[in-house]
């Protein structure tokens, strides 16, 4: 591993069940999980168990998890949060299997529509937090430097 | 390859797709845009619904352009949010969360959208 993957390896600059509202907001935001009418089965749509009636607290929550993440190490926790193994199957969230973090494919909403908009949590637009560079967004997200 | 002519959508050197640009910026770049928030999603997704089914991958493919040309891009480069971040969020415009709208897969996402992957379905010229 690179001397950098020390700094922020998973495990100890950040845990590796991280995320877990960030989840939530990337499938309320690019999978609709929370829109009534949505295709999707009821067991995902579960997720606004956790805001009811308030989706806006998805994406603050979201914002806090990365923010408590040090500066240097947020765009590794984003590139290890795409990349976690999620379930293969979906699971009912009340036997908390769903509550790891990771992405997971849903059906009409697979994983790499997701990671689209992980890229973009820390923009100015979404959460506005300086990364590893001082700028507000991820350099070469896709590459996997914690390797 | 798909019976639809996309070539109106894929020609012209300025964008047909303003309002998406401007939400695109309030997104991704925190921009603010004219009018209440949710306008600029509202004009966008009715910008995207106008284009025909199968041709809305390859009109965002045309309206993100090629990294290396700025110049034939509906994106404009900005200090802190460079067009490679507002080109993710491109790229999810027509997912169920966003514009919801059916592409040329039959599903409200677009594939190969990687640059590199545009070859096969995208002419550039």
């Amino acid at each position: 591993a690179a001397a950098a993957a020390t700094d922020c390896s998973p495990g100890v600059a950040f845990p590796t069940n991280l995320l877990g509202h960030c989840r939530d907001y990337v499938l309320q935001q690019t999978c609709a999980v929370f829109t009534p009418g949505s295709k999707l089965p009821e067991w995902m749509t579960s997720a606004e168990l956790n805001y009811p009636g308030q989706p806006y607290l998805a994406k603050l929550y979201c914002c806090q998890e990365l923010a408590e993440i040090p500066q240097q190490c947020r765009c590794e926790a984003l590139r290890y949060f795409m990349a976690l193994p999620v379930p293969s199957q979906p699971v009912d969230p009340s036997t908390g299997n769903v509550g790891q973090s990771g992405l997971m494919d849903l059906p009409g909403c697979p994983r790499e529509m997701q990671r689209d908009f992980v890229r973009l949590l820390v923009a100015p637009g979404q959460c506005n937090l300086a990364t590893i560079h001082n700028v507000r967004y991820c350099p070469a997200v896709e590459q996997p430097l914690w390797i | 390859v798909g019976s639809e002519d996309c070539t109106p959508w894929t020609a012209t050197p300025i964008t047909p797709l303003p309002s998406c640009r401007d939400y695109v910026e309030q997104q991704a770049c925190r921009i603010e845009t004219p009018g209440p928030p949710y306008l600029a999603k509202q004009q966008c997704c009715g910008e995207l619904a106008n284009i025909p089914q199968q041709c809305r991958c390859q009109a965002l493919r045309f309206f993100m352009g090629r990294k290396s040309r700025p110049d034939q891009s509906g994106l404009m480069e900005l200090p802190g949010c460079p067009r490679e971040v507002q080109m993710d969020f491109v790229r999810i415009l027509v997912t169920p969360g966003f514009c919801n709208l059916t592409t040329v897969h039959n599903t409200p996402y677009c594939l190969a959208m990687d640059e590199w992957q545009w070859n096969r379905q995208f002419c550039s010229s």
